[in-house]
Parts: C-alpha cells; structure tokens; sequence
C-alpha cells in the first residue's frame, strides 16, 4: 500500500543525492474547508434530519415497511458520511486516518453479522416469541 | 502504510512541518491525532457492540411489564418531536465545533470562545434533554429491568449520554484555557482532536436515533 505521505527509501550508497526526508505534509492534506462549506453543510445536514423525520411519519401501509427503513438507511449513511469527510476532516486528512476509521467500521459490522449469524437472527422464524 | 523511510545523509526538508503545530513524526501525522483515530476506531466497536446487541432484539421483546399503560409499545412510549429537537441540537452543536476550529486556525480568540461556548451549551441542552427522556419513560415504566428493549435502550443512550458528558467536560477545560490566554493558535490541535471526539459523538447519534426512533418497529 503507498499513499501520497510516502518518500521512497534511498540506499545508503546513493546518499549523496539529497533527499526530502521530512514528513510530507503536503499542504493539501491540511487545508481544511472554510467556515462557508461547514455551514453549507449544516444547512444539507439539517435537511437530510427535516427528511427523515418526515418519513419516519409516512404510514407504513402507503409503502411498505421495509422502503422506510430503506430510506432512512440511506439518509443515515449520507448524514454520517458528510459529518466524518467534511467535519472530521477525513476528506482532506491522510489516508492513513481515513484507513483506521475504516477498519473500525469494518470490524463494528463484522461483530454485528457474527453475533446475528450465532443467534439465527437472519431466520424469518426470529421474531416470533412465544410469550 | 504512510510511512517515510530517511535515507541515512538525507537532507531534512526546510519548514517540513508546513505550519502544524507538533513535533516531527515518521508517519508525518501528530501522535496526539492519530492516538485520538486510534481511539475512535475502537469507540466504532465499542458502540458497534450496543448497536448490534440493539438490533438483534430488536421487536423480538417489545413489552413492557412494568408499563402503566396496557399494551404499550416503544413508539407510543417515544416523543418523536421532542427527540427530533433534540437530535436537531447536537448535529448543530457538531457545526458550531468545527466553526470553532476555524476561529483558532485563524488566531480569532473572540469567535473561538462563542463557538465553543455555543457547542457546550447545544451539548447541555441535549443531556439535559435525554435526563427528561429518561425520567419520563421510567415513570411510564420502562425500566432496565423491562426486558432486553428496556436494557439494550438504556445502556445504549446511556453510554452515548455518559460520551457526551465527556466531551462537555473536555470543551469546558479548552474555554477555560482560552480564558487564560493558553489557547493561542498554535494550539489548534486540541481543539481540533476535541472536536474530533464531538463529532465521533454526533455520528453515533446519527445511527442511535435513527436505530431506536425513527425505524418502525414491526
């Protein structure tokens, strides 16, 4: 794996060639957006909230159960996808950041499909308790 | 893997900081950054643990024993409006974080010191709002005890409650410092890593609030 943060290594026999060894903070990864895009964003964020609580209204006879949860899905996941790249700065920031957020991420939805998997959670017989 | 390998006699880059405010690292990024990434990855399986839990019992125990309504079911127990409104607080308290960042990258004490006020009210505001939530479903009588709905939701908001609280704290401690004149922007990291563990808080409340309120429960 390389990204743009990497300096290729120079044997020490060819060390008369000066080489930038410096950490590569390319001013790129450090220039954050301006307080404008933030509110922009928050005005898109505020939307997206207005939304969801609208469809979490929508009767679900009209359209079914499962296209709310759907749609609420997406709109969680745009909503939580606009905050992590524009707010925490994982747009802009080094990959390598972005890379442990993602494998937090990934290992938070292996646990949920092993403990769902274990409990048979998936089986359409799940739900039904005897009470 | 970011990784910058020195060659022995290589030559160091001059101003290879580039304006960031700590020390040279190999991996070119703070310590006190990555250490707070490194972190909320690990806060991503920790409520990734809560969440699944959460889920899984999800409509397989909705009632409430304790109830003091006859068959009462979460959605009625839930003020959707009221949580709407609150939820609405902490993603704005998210904005007012980040306008803070802003404020100290430009050396601007005055606005740095409104947003940060702004976002630890927002955050009050929404602990003081999850306190009358609480208190309200435990006099209709969902209670720890209520089966695995009662237990899973109140852990769950509980420890995102007990997150935010934190972070009240923390932003507390960065006014103080900026009070005294010891949060000039050459300390834009700390309010930066601040309002990273902020935001991490608001996008847990993202998937919470949709997870428990908002979904249908069959």
């Amino acid at each position: 794996m390389s990204d743009s943060t990497e300096t290729l290594p120079v044997p020490a026999s060819e060390g008369a060639v000066p080489v930038l060894a410096g950490p590569a903070h390319a001013p790129a990864q450090h220039a954050h957006p301006q307080p404008v895009q933030y509110v922009v964003i928050g005005v898109v964020l505020v939307i997206i909230t207005a939304l969801e609580i609208a469809v979490s209204y929508v009767d679900e006879k009209t359209i079914g159960p499962n296209w709310i949860i759907l749609m609420l899905g997406v709109m969680a996941v745009v909503k939580f996808t606009l905050v992590v790249s524009w707010y925490m700065h994982l747009k802009t920031d080094s990959r390598t950041l972005r890379r442990f957020f993602i494998l937090g991420l990934t290992g938070a939805l292996i646990l949920f499909t092993i403990v769902a998997l274990v409990l048979h959670a998936f089986q359409p017989a799940y739900n039904h308790v005897p009470r | 893997m970011t990784t910058t390998a020195a060659a022995p006699g290589a030559l160091e880059a001059p101003g290879a900081a580039h304006g960031a405010d700590h020390p040279e690292t190999n991996t070119g990024i703070s310590n006190t950054k990555l250490a707070v990434w490194v972190f909320l990855s690990s806060e991503c399986l920790f409520f990734g643990a809560f969440i699944s839990t959460y889920l899984i019992f999800r409509g397989r125990d909705n009632f409430l024993p304790a109830a003091t309504r006859p068959n009462l079911q979460p959605k009625q127990l839930f003020d959707i409006p009221f949580t709407s409104c609150t939820s609405f607080i902490l993603l704005m308290s998210s904005l007012t974080m980040v306008l803070a960042l802003a404020a100290i990258q430009r050396g601007d004490q005055r606005r740095l010191r409104i947003w940060l006020g702004a976002t630890i009210l927002f955050g009050l505001t929404f602990i003081s709002g999850q306190v009358y939530e609480f208190t309200n479903f435990y006099r209709e009588g969902l209670h720890l005890s209520s089966g695995t709905f009662g237990s899973t939701f109140y852990v769950m908001t509980g420890l995102h409650g007990a997150h935010v609280t934190v972070g009240i704290f923390w932003l507390l401690s960065l006014y103080q410092r900026s009070l005294q004149g010891k949060l000039g922007a050459d300390k834009a990291e700390a309010v930066e890593v601040a309002g990273l563990y902020w935001h991490f808080v608001d996008i847990v409340w993202i998937v919470i609030f949709t997870a428990i309120y908002l979904i249908p429960y069959k």
